[in-house]
C-alpha cells in the first residue's frame, strides 16, 4: 500500500456561535491515495464540504470556527502549517474546485486574470506566457473559443463554461491532488456528464488523486474507485466502490441507495429513510443515526454507544454500525446494477 | 446630520439598481423567531448597553418630578452660572435655572420628539414603499420619481426648509423631522417590497388568486417588519439629531421650554464664560443617539438570520 | 459603446427632471406655503397697499403653476432672484460663499474617506477582535454626536484652552482646520461603518475562498474584495457627500464660516424667501450632480452596469 497523499485523522470541525455550538465534524477519518478516485458522499449538512476546507483551512475567516485533528498531506499537517506552507500548498500540491461556479469567480475580474493569477501565484511566467497557458488550459477544458473567453467576464460565461473554467484554474499547476467539492450540483444533467469527462481526463492527464465530493450516488458509482459515506459530520461508512454499492454494510448506506429510483423491474413508490438528519448543535448520544435506524430497533446500545469506524468484510471496507454483521444476512441488492 | 442608511447598494440613483434592502434573507413565513432573537439580542454586549443607557433616559425623563424638587423653568438670576455641586448636581444656566432638571425635563421632549417624527416617517413612508414596491409599472414610477426628488435634500435640509416655510415650534419641528426621513423610509420598503414580490409565497399566493392587497397586508407587510423595524430605530437617533439641531438654531421647540438642541444653542453664547453649560445637553445628545443606534446594531444583528456568527 | 452614451443620456435626463422636481418643491414650499412672503419681505410698518404691490410685483397672486414657469424660466436665464434681506442678487451672495462651502464639504469628506475606509477594513479583517470592537466603536460614536457639539467641544479644546487654532472666520489656512475636522469625524463615522459592513459581506463571499485556494498571500484576497466592495462604498461617499453639505450648514454656523450654510440661516431667520430658495436649490443641484457622477462612475468599475438597460 502507497503512503496516503491526504490523511485527515480525526478531524473534528465547530462553530460556536453566541447562542450554540454547531458540531459540523466529528471525528472524521479518511485518506486519498495517489492517482484514485475517492467519492465523499453524503446528504447536505453532513460536514463532507466542510471536512475538505478545513484540511485546507478554507473556511471563511469571519465565522468563529475550532479545529482539532490532523490533515496529513504527503505526511506534513496542514492544520499546523505556517502560512507560508499553507499557502505553498493551496492551487499548487492541493487543487480546490469549489461549488457553485456561479458565486465562485471575482465578479469584476475578466476570466483570464484569474487564471492568470493562479498560474502565476506559484511559477514565475511572463504575462505572455502564462496568457498561452491559460489559454492552452481553457482548449483542454473543452471551453469553445478559448481566447475569446480568456478576455471575458465571469457574467458572459454560462454555468457550464464556469465550472469549466474553475477545473482549469483548478489544474492549472498539475496538482498532486484535486478536490472537487459538488462539481455538477448546479448544472443541468446534459452538462454534467461533460463535465465530468473533463474532469476525468483532467486526472487522468495528471495522474492526480481525486476527492470528488457529491451527494449524487450515480457519480460516485461512474467515477469513484472508493467510496466514503457521511452522515452527520461522521464517516459511517467507506469501502471500494463495488463493495459498498453491492453490499453495504450500514443502514444509512443502505437506506441511501434503496432510495435510488428503480428504472427496470416492476414500479414501486420511492422509498425514503424516514425522519430527517440530526440538529447539529444537539447531536444526540450514541449512533447519529439511530433516530432512524430500522436495523437499530430501538437497542439500547445504539442510543448510548457511538459506534467505531472499524473492518468489515476485509479490504479496506469498514463500518461504524453496532450491528453490521446483520446486515450480511440482507438479501437484498438495494441497487447493484443500477449506476450508469 | 443622519447616521448612514445601512443599505448597502446605489441609493438615488434610479437606474443603477433598485435601490437597497436591508441585506437581510426572507425566511418563508417566519417573519421573527422569538427565542433566539432575545438570546442572541442579550448575548451582544454593545447592544445591551444601548438599551440600558435608554432605559436610563427614559426612567428619567418620565420619573423627572419626583427626582428632583427644581421646576426647569424657574428662573433665579442670583444663581446663575453655579458650577455642578451637591445642591445642583449639573450647575445652573445663565437664568440660574437648574441644568439637570433641565435635561430630565428636555429628555422628554426630545425622545418624544424623535419617536413620534420615526413614527409619521414609518406610518406614512412604510405603505407608499410597500405598494410602490409591490405594483410597479406607472405608480411606482411617479413614487419613485418623487421620492428621488425628495432625497436630493438631505434629511436635515428638508426640516429645515419646512420650519422655515412652516413656522417654528415644537410641532413643526416633530413634523418637519418626520417628513426629513420619509423619503428614505419610502425607498427602504420598496426595496423590500421588490424582494418579497420574487419569493415562491408571494408567486403561491398571487397563484391562487389572492388579491393584490389581501397579499400586502399578509405577506408583503409582515415579512418586511423584521428590517423596518430596525431602520426605523437606527433612524430615531436622526431625527433626534435633526431636532436637536433645529433648536440648536433657534428654529424648535422655543424658550422657556427645555429641549436640548436648544439648550446647547443657548449654551453657545456663553462658551467662553461657562464652557460647562454646553457638555451637558450635548453629551445628553449624544448618548440618547448613541443609544439608540447601538440599540439598532443590535436589532438588526439579532434579527438577521444570516448572520453566521 | 453607444449603449453607454445612451445610459449617460439616460441618466442625464433622470437627473435633469429630478431638478424640475426640486424646484416646484421649492416653489411650493416657499411660494405658495408660507402666510405672507410680501407681508414678511415688506416689513411690518408697510401699509397694505404696499403689502399689496409687492405681493403682485412678485407674481404671488398668480396661480401656482404660472409661479412654477415664471421661476423656472429665471433660473434658466441664471437669474435667481433678489435677496429680500439684501437688495441684492441671489446668485450673486451665493457665487461668493459657494466656494467656502465647498472646500469644507470636500475636505471634510477627504478626511473622513482617508481615515473611514482604512479603519473600516481594517476591522472587517479582523472582526470581533480588538481591532474591530475599538473601529466599531469609533464610529458608533462618530454618527451619534451631533456636529454642532463636536465643533463646539473642538473650539474650546484648541481654540480656547490651547489656543493653538482659529475659531471662527476663513482668514488663515490655519482656520480651515478645525471646521473640517469637525465634518471629518461624522464623515469618518459613516464612511468606516459601511467600509466594515460591505467588506465583511465581501470577504465571505464564494469568490473569495476561490482566491485564497489557489495559494495567495491574504492581501490579495483583501485586493479582490476591496475592488468588489468599492461598488457600495462609492455609493456611500457620495451619499455621505449630502449629509456632509447638511452639516456644513451647522458647522459655519459654529465658527462663523463665510459658506452659503451660514447665509441660509441668516436668511431664514430674517424670512428672506428668495434667498432661502436659492441656497436650498444650489444645494440640491449640487447633490443630483454629485449621483449622477457617482452613477457614471460605475460604469467604470463594475463591468456588470454596462448590461443594465
Amino acid at each position: 500500500m502507497s503512503k496516503p497523499l491526504l490523511a485527515i485523522r480525526d478531524l473534528a470541525v465547530r462553530f460556536p456561535t453566541r447562542s450554540e455550538t454547531v458540531q459540523a465534524v466529528d471525528g472524521v477519518n479518511l485518506e486519498v491515495y495517489p492517482g484514485e478516485t475517492v467519492g465523499i458522499v453524503g446528504e447536505s449538512g453532513s460536514g463532507k464540504s466542510v471536512t475538505v476546507l478545513s484540511a485546507l483551512r478554507l473556511l471563511p475567516t469571519t465565522a468563529r470556527v475550532e479545529i482539532s485533528g490532523q490533515a496529513l498531506f504527503q505526511g506534513r499537517d496542514l492544520l499546523q502549517a505556517s502560512k507560508r506552507e499553507l499557502r505553498r500548498v493551496r492551487g499548487r500540491h492541493i487543487a480546490l474546485i469549489p461549488q457553485d461556479p456561479m458565486t465562485c469567480l471575482d465578479p469584476v475580474v475578466r476570466v483570464g486574470k484569474q487564471l492568470r493569477e493562479a498560474l502565476c501565484t506559484h511559477a514565475a511566467l511572463s504575462r505572455a506566457a502564462a496568457r498561452r497557458r491559460a489559454i492552452e488550459l481553457l482548449e483542454t477544458v473543452g471551453m469553445p473559443e478559448p481566447e475569446q473567453r480568456y478576455s471575458q467576464y465571469p457574467y458572459e460565461f454560462s454555468g457550464g463554461m464556469r465550472q469549466r473554467a474553475m477545473i482549469a484554474m483548478g489544474i492549472a499547476n498539475s496538482p498532486e491532488l484535486l478536490i472537487a467539492d459538488e462539481p455538477t450540483t448546479a448544472l443541468d444533467v446534459t452538462i454534467q456528464a461533460q463535465i465530468m469527462d473533463v474532469l476525468r481526463a483532467a486526472q487522468r492527464d495528471t495522474q492526480a488523486g481525486l476527492a470528488l465530493i457529491t451527494h449524487d450516488l450515480g457519480l460516485i458509482a461512474e467515477m469513484a474507485d472508493r467510496v466514503v459515506v457521511m452522515y452527520a459530520g461522521r464517516v459511517v461508512e467507506t469501502g471500494d466502490v463495488h463493495t459498498i454499492f453491492r453490499a453495504p454494510r450500514h443502514p444509512y448506506t443502505y437506506g441511501l441507495l434503496a432510495s435510488l429510483p428503480q428504472t427496470t423491474g416492476s414500479k414501486q413508490q420511492l422509498r425514503q429513510i424516514p425522519g430527517n438528519p440530526p440538529d447539529l448543535s444537539n447531536v444526540p448520544p450514541g449512533c447519529p443515526f439511530h433516530p432512524r435506524c430500522a436495523l437499530s430497533r430501538g437497542r439500547a446500545i445504539c442510543r448510548s454507544e457511538r459506534p467505531e469506524l472499524l473492518p468489515v468484510d476485509g479490504a479496506g471496507h469498514r463500518s461504524a454500525c453496532h450491528f453490521a454483521a446483520e446486515m450480511a444476512t440482507h438479501a437484498q441488492q438495494p441497487a447493484a446494477e443500477q449506476s450508469s | 446630520m443622519n447616521p448612514p442608511d445601512e443599505s448597502r447598494q446605489p441609493q438615488a440613483s434610479v437606474a443603477a439598481g433598485n435601490g437597497g434592502g436591508m441585506g437581510m434573507a426572507h425566511d418563508a413565513g417566519a417573519p421573527i423567531r422569538s427565542a433566539g432573537l432575545v438570546r442572541r439580542f442579550a448575548n451582544n454586549k454593545a447592544a445591551v448597553v444601548g438599551l440600558v443607557i435608554l432605559g436610563v433616559f427614559v426612567f428619567l425623563a418620565v420619573a423627572a418630578p419626583l427626582l428632583t424638587g427644581y421646576d426647569p423653568t424657574n428662573q433665579d438670576l442670583s444663581q446663575a452660572f453655579l458650577p455642578p455641586s451637591w445642591q445642583h448636581w449639573l450647575g445652573t444656566d445663565n437664568l440660574g435655572r437648574d441644568v439637570f432638571a433641565r435635561i430630565m425635563y428636555g429628555g422628554r421632549y426630545t425622545l418624544m420628539i424623535g419617536v413620534i417624527a420615526v413614527g409619521i416617517a414609518t406610518l406614512i413612508g412604510v405603505p407608499i414603499g410597500l405598494a410602490s414596491g409591490y405594483y410597479g409599472g406607472a405608480t411606482d414610477m411617479v413614487i419613485q420619481r418623487g421620492a428621488d426628488i425628495l432625497l436630493s435634500f438631505n434629511p436635515f435640509l428638508l426640516a429645515l426648509i419646512l420650519v422655515a416655510a412652516l413656522g417654528i415650534g415644537l410641532q413643526s419641528v416633530t413634523i418637519a423631522a418626520g417628513i426629513g426621513v420619509l423619503p428614505q423610509f419610502v425607498r427602504i420598503a420598496r426595496a423590500e417590497a421588490l424582494s418579497i414580490r420574487e419569493t415562491d409565497y408571494v408567486a403561491a399566493a398571487v397563484n391562487f388568486g389572492e388579491r393584490s392587497a389581501i397579499i400586502l397586508w399578509r405577506h408583503v407587510l409582515p415579512n418586511s417588519l423584521t428590517p423596518i423595524i430596525v431602520y426605523a430605530t437606527l433612524n430615531i437617533g436622526t431625527t433626534i439629531l435633526i431636532a436637536a439641531g433645529l433648536g440648536f438654531l433657534g428654529l424648535g421647540v422655543q424658550p422657556p421650554t427645555p429641549e436640548w438642541g436648544s439648550m446647547l444653542g443657548e449654551a453657545r453664547t456663553y462658551i467662553f464664560h461657562a464652557p460647562f453649560l454646553m457638555t451637558f445637553p450635548g453629551l445628553a445628545i449624544f448618548l440618547a443617539v448613541f443609544s439608540f443606534n447601538l440599540l439598532g446594531d443590535g436589532l438588526r444583528d439579532a434579527l438577521d438570520p444570516n448572520l453566521r456568527d | 459603446m453607444s449603449g453607454f452614451l445612451a445610459y449617460v443620456l439616460r441618466r442625464l435626463l433622470a437627473a435633469f427632471i429630478t431638478l424640475l422636481g426640486v424646484i416646484a418643491v421649492l416653489v411650493f414650499t416657499f411660494q405658495v406655503l408660507p402666510g405672507n412672503p410680501a407681508r414678511v419681505i415688506a416689513g411690518p410698518l408697510a401699509s397694505a397697499e404696499q403689502v399689496e404691490k409687492i405681493h403682485k410685483s412678485m407674481g404671488l397672486d398668480r396661480p401656482v403653476v404660472v409661479q412654477y414657469w415664471r421661476y423656472l424660466e429665471q433660473v434658466a436665464r441664471g437669474n435667481l432672484g433678489t435677496s429680500a434681506r439684501t437688495g441684492n442678487s441671489v446668485w450673486s451672495e451665493i457665487a461668493s460663499r459657494l466656494p467656502y462651502t465647498l472646500a469644507l464639504a470636500i475636505l471634510g469628506t477627504l478626511l473622513g474617506v482617508i481615515f473611514g475606509i482604512p479603519l473600516g477594513i481594517l476591522a472587517a479583517t479582523n472582526k470581533d477582535r480588538w481591532p474591530d470592537m475599538l473601529g466599531s466603536m469609533i464610529g458608533v460614536m462618530g454618527i451619534s454626536m451631533p456636529v454642532y457639539w463636536t465643533g463646539i467641544l473642538l473650539i474650546v479644546f484648541f481654540g480656547v484652552m490651547l489656543k493653538l487654532l482659529p475659531v471662527s472666520g476663513a482668514d488663515t489656512l490655519a482656520s480651515y482646520v478645525l471646521p473640517s475636522v469637525t465634518l471629518g469625524v461624522f464623515s469618518m463615522a459613516i464612511v468606516s461603518r459601511m467600509t466594515r459592513s460591505t467588506m465583511l459581506e465581501t470577504l465571505d463571499q464564494d469568490y473569495i475562498r476561490t482566491v485564497r485556494g489557489k495559494g495567495v498571500r491574504e492581501i490579495v484576497a483583501v485586493r479582490h474584495a476591496l475592488h468588489n466592495a468599492f461598488i457600495p462604498i462609492l455609493t456611500v461617499i457620495s451619499l455621505q457627500f449630502g449629509t456632509v453639505l447638511g452639516g456644513a450648514v451647522l458647522t459655519e454656523t459654529i465658527f462663523s464660516w463665510p459658506g452659503i450654510g451660514r447665509l441660509l440661516i441668516t436668511s431664514i431667520q430674517a424670512r428672506d424667501f428668495p434667498m432661502v430658495e436659492g441656497i436650498v436649490l444650489v444645494f440640491a443641484a449640487m447633490f443630483i450632480l454629485v449621483n449622477l457622477v457617482t452613477d457614471l462612475l460605475y460604469t467604470v468599475i463594475d463591468p456588470r452596469v454596462k448590461l443594465y438597460q
